[in-house]
């Protein structure tokens, strides 16, 4: 044979062969000598300023370099001691007082802390400093939180405050910083007033928006009119377990620990390189090259997930996101909550997260499992003497609503076929979602359905400024870990909406349930409020996400949880791991 | 010459000015906008930044505005000062960061993968041009030509993880991706393991394009009385192929090289996504994608200059390559 056909034979063999590796695991896995871990993190962090984040990648580093009241625990998520390690709360829980590190005499309840089993006066009656060597105190808290809330500052999370005493007021310009309800009672007490009680409020501090900030630094960039020079690799100060080494732009970001941490002696890892790595093949050819030793989730393309599933590195955790349809009920026919029902109800969800493959749930419901609340199991209405329960797939009840919506068997007033739009970004996979539940309605309720997919920006100002007819894709990853994070959606005047649709009875409930301070009472409230609006349903529920990712079997300590949030001042390295 | 060159130069001005007005009317009437995203801003934020960068004045005042700063009009506090270079503002995405700063640190990453990409490509395309062509109807022309059209059918999207599968990810003999820097006396420069896939990648569509144009010219010239006549007086087979032959048959080569050093120097989109390397191409789709406004045409304003100059560079070889040709 000629050597000009022997050759491209023999490269794409010789290719494909790296495919049908038996090894347990996936690529490389000899451990690096030394504690450095190189972490691919997605997209390229667009600031590092914590009051303008928004992004996963962004809130990884965060983790790194800034330290708030409290972090996360590695699996639960639920606040452990940072710069806090004592709070108390009023009966009422409208006011919180959080005692920081270097008070001499810490009062209330003790928050929890994996790495030292208590927080003794050796650890907790130093000052936690920061990088520039002053201690942090809670006017640091105090001035970091005017700032976020502060008008000029156009901080994207800004409502993430609004549970404080007068915070929406001071950022919608009414008043002025100085009245949000947060002082400093002593350099190490800082006292919070909220709004209304909010029990829960605690579990929101962990986010890095609530993050304390270098003042007399921010001060002096502020007023060179440089502000936001201030995250600036040579000029950041920070108060987190790692220091901020080098970033080069779009190729890695490199922080070093940090010796003066005041858990300096449970950190481990020297170095946590991170990789901007957005496209998905490109992260994993790293990964499997062992060039990177784990990576953010769902980083991973869709088709490899079946090949990856026995491999013992490949990880599947359940996530509080999920994956739904947004319907513009302003609109008709979608105005008509009937139509709206038997949508949901012609829907074979299961046959989605079986195509999906990664181990996704289906959703009957809006709010994803948080452990703790349970949402409804079935929601029965009422209409032209039938019983309905809207959440159960029922292709025959479907078809009845349709009908009594007006649309018998599919077919208008005007004889002719109901024709639907669904809306989504370009994506194959929103693209793939759709037309499964494109073929479901034309088969079970012979309506039209039309897909329509549209460049991102496009797409976001299109479902949020409701210039869709029909549904449109959404996929939501909760903030905290509450169901509020999902229900507060619908509020009235929240900007997250996307379908219309509002109820004043939804909004005094939430409220209600959310100022109810016996936990058990609140979700069952909460699980009311999520019955109401499934009873109104803006929104078609899809299925509940997974995180998967890959992760080296010598990193030890990097956690799933819900959130893909990871306190990186645990993890290390088994330098001494091999495989068997 | 001279005059001619600085006539070209003064002409690229306002050629720059017209990409970048057309480039401002399409980025702005674009839908979408740069702060719009899944999890909405409230509209006090959304208002608070449009105002900060300006979107919330009539176009012909964002246009005016930002053609006074590529004149080097800035304002520092309330007083505007001119400064003797362009300023191309603040980054919409990278907020922490001016645009001539990603422009000051991608651009040299860009030229650094596109320069080896096109020394290779102009190389090996030539020197395989000219083997098909003094060998033309052997098999190692029809080698050349069947791995000449491969390599204009092959995508490099699809090239790039083939190369990455076999080298990589089987025989761990190169890197799947980013480039690693080593120092080379008080700079740092890529590792050449870490350059040579992108590199070749990138370079294989034009080694081929280069390959082919280099073969059927070198044939065409190879033809001629000339070459006859340089046969007939006894001169090397080597000195007729480079000396004659190839003299006058590269000017199709340069007229193709020009433009393609242009795009090889200015970021390319899908190498650079696909080996993560922080070059200007990625930053181009992401600001497109961002609507960054202004990174936008930072980079339009580069990628066109390099352009226009590169054809400058073409015209100033053909003179030097073609005695015929003159420029006044």
């Amino acid at each position: 044979m000629r050597i000009t056909v022997i050759l491209p034979i023999l490269f794409v063999i010789l290719a494909f062969s790296s495919c049908s590796d038996n090894s347990d695991f996936f690529g490389k896995t000899a451990p690096p000598p030394e504690q450095d871990l190189v972490y691919t993190n997605g997209a390229e962090p667009e600031t590092l300023d914590p009051h303008k984040a928004v992004g996963v990648p962004e809130s990884h580093i965060l983790d790194t370099l800034f330290d708030g009241l409290t972090k996360y625990h590695p699996k639960t998520l639920e606040p452990i001691a940072a710069i806090a390690t004592h709070y108390s709360m009023s009966g009422d829980s409208t006011i919180f007082t959080f005692y920081l590190r270097g008070h001499a005499q810490p009062r209330g309840v003790v928050l929890p802390n994996p790495g030292e089993q208590h927080i003794s006066p050796k650890n907790g009656a130093q000052p936690a400093r920061w990088s520039d060597g002053n201690p942090v105190t809670a006017s640091d808290f105090v001035y970091a939180w005017r700032r976020a809330v502060d008008p000029e500052t156009a901080a994207p999370y800004s409502s993430f405050f609004y549970f404080i005493r007068n915070a929406e007021e001071i950022n919608s310009g009414k008043l002025d910083t100085r009245k949000l309800g947060v002082s400093a009672l002593d350099p190490y007490t800082l006292q919070i007033e909220l709004r209304a009680p909010t029990p829960f409020f605690p579990r929101m501090l962990s986010h890095a928006v609530f993050s304390p900030l270098p003042q007399n630094l921010i001060q002096s960039f502020r007023s060179r009119r440089q502000e936001s020079s201030w995250t600036r690799p040579e000029n950041i100060v920070t108060n987190g377990a790692f220091l901020m080494k080098e970033w080069r732009p779009y190729d890695k970001i490199v922080v070093a620990r940090n010796p003066d941490y005041y858990e300096a002696h449970l950190v481990r890892l020297n170095t946590i390189s991170f990789l901007p790595v957005v496209d998905s093949i490109t992260s994993v050819n790293l990964y499997k090259a062992g060039q990177s030793m784990a990576m953010t989730a769902n980083n991973i393309p869709q088709p490899f997930i079946r090949l990856l599933k026995y491999k013992k590195d490949f990880r599947i955790t359940a996530a509080l996101g999920n994956y739904y349809y947004l319907i513009n009920t302003t609109r008709p026919p979608f105005n008509n909550v009937l139509l709206r029902y038997a949508l949901n109800m012609a829907t074979d969800k299961r046959s989605e997260t079986e195509f999906l493959g990664a181990g996704e749930l289906p959703a009957a419901t809006f709010v994803p499992p948080i452990e703790g609340y349970r949402s409804p199991e079935h929601v029965f209405v009422e209409t032209a003497g039938k019983r309905y329960d809207v959440l159960a797939y029922n292709v025959q009840g479907a078809q009845e609503l349709m009908a009594l919506a007006g649309y018998p068997q599919g077919i208008g007033g005007d004889g002719r076929k109901l024709r639907i739009e669904i809306i989504f970004n370009t994506l194959e996979r929103h693209k793939q979602i759709a037309e499964i539940v494109q073929q479901q309605w034309q088969k079970n309720l012979n309506v039209d359905v039309v897909l329509l997919n549209q460049e991102w920006k496009v797409f976001v100002d299109t479902a949020s400024r409701l210039t869709y007819s029909g549904l449109a894709k959404r996929a939501w990853v909760g903030d905290y870990v509450d169901p509020n994070s999902y229900l507060d959606l619908f509020v009235s005047g929240s900007v997250n909406n996307g379908t219309g649709w509002t109820d004043a009875r939804y909004d005094r409930m939430l409220a209600e349930a959310n100022a109810t301070t016996d936990p058990v009472l609140r979700m069952k409230m909460l699980a009311e409020c999520e019955t109401t609006l499934l009873r109104n349903m803006p929104i078609v529920p899809l299925h509940n996400y997974v995180w998967y990712y890959l992760q080296k079997p010598y990193v030890r300590d990097l956690e799933e949880n819900l959130l893909d949030q990871h306190p990186f001042k645990y993890v290390w390295i088994d330098t001494a791991w091999r495989e068997k | 010459m001279t005059l001619f060159v600085l006539r070209r130069l003064l002409a690229i001005v306002p050629m720059v000015v017209i990409v970048l007005s057309i480039t401002f009317l399409l980025v702005s009437f674009a839908p979408g906008s740069p702060f719009s995203r899944e999890r909405q801003l409230s509209p006090q934020v959304e208002a608070r930044l449009n105002a900060k960068y300006g979107f919330d004045e009539p176009r012909w005042k964002q246009y005016l505005r930002f053609m006074g700063r590529l004149a080097g009009w800035t304002k520092q506090g309330n007083e505007t000062v001119w400064r003797p270079f362009p300023d191309f503002g603040d980054s919409l995405k990278y907020q922490d960061r001016r645009v001539s700063e990603i422009i000051a640190e991608a651009l040299p990453i860009s030229a650094i993968l596109g320069i080896t990409a096109y020394g290779i490509a102009v190389l090996a395309g030539i020197g395989a041009g000219i083997l098909a062509a003094s060998r033309k109807g052997s098999r190692v022309d029809r080698l050349v030509t069947m791995a000449a059209t491969a390599g204009v059918s092959i995508p490099n999207f699809v090239l790039g993880p083939l190369l990455v599968l076999l080298f990589s990810l089987t025989l761990y003999v190169l890197p799947p991706a980013r480039l690693e820097w080593v120092q080379w006396g008080s700079r740092k420069l890529p590792d050449w393991k870490s350059l040579a896939l992108p590199c070749i990648t990138l370079s294989a569509v034009y080694i081929a394009y280069i390959a082919r144009i280099t073969r059927s010219s070198m044939i065409e010239a190879l033809g001629k009385d000339f070459i006859r006549t340089a046969h007939a007086k006894g001169a090397s087979r080597t000195r007729i192929l480079f000396r004659h032959a190839l003299r006058s048959s590269i000017l199709p080569v340069v007229s193709f090289t020009g433009p393609a050093l242009a795009f090889l120097l200015t970021g390319t989109v899908v190498v650079e996504t696909i080996f993560a390397i922080p070059g200007l191409g990625r930053y181009l789709i992401d600001a497109a994608n961002n609507r960054d406004h202004f990174l936008l045409l930072g980079i339009t304003a580069f990628a066109s200059l390099s352009l226009m100059l590169c054809n400058l560079l073409v015209d100033v070889l053909y003179a030097i390559l073609d005695p015929r040709i003159r420029y006044r």
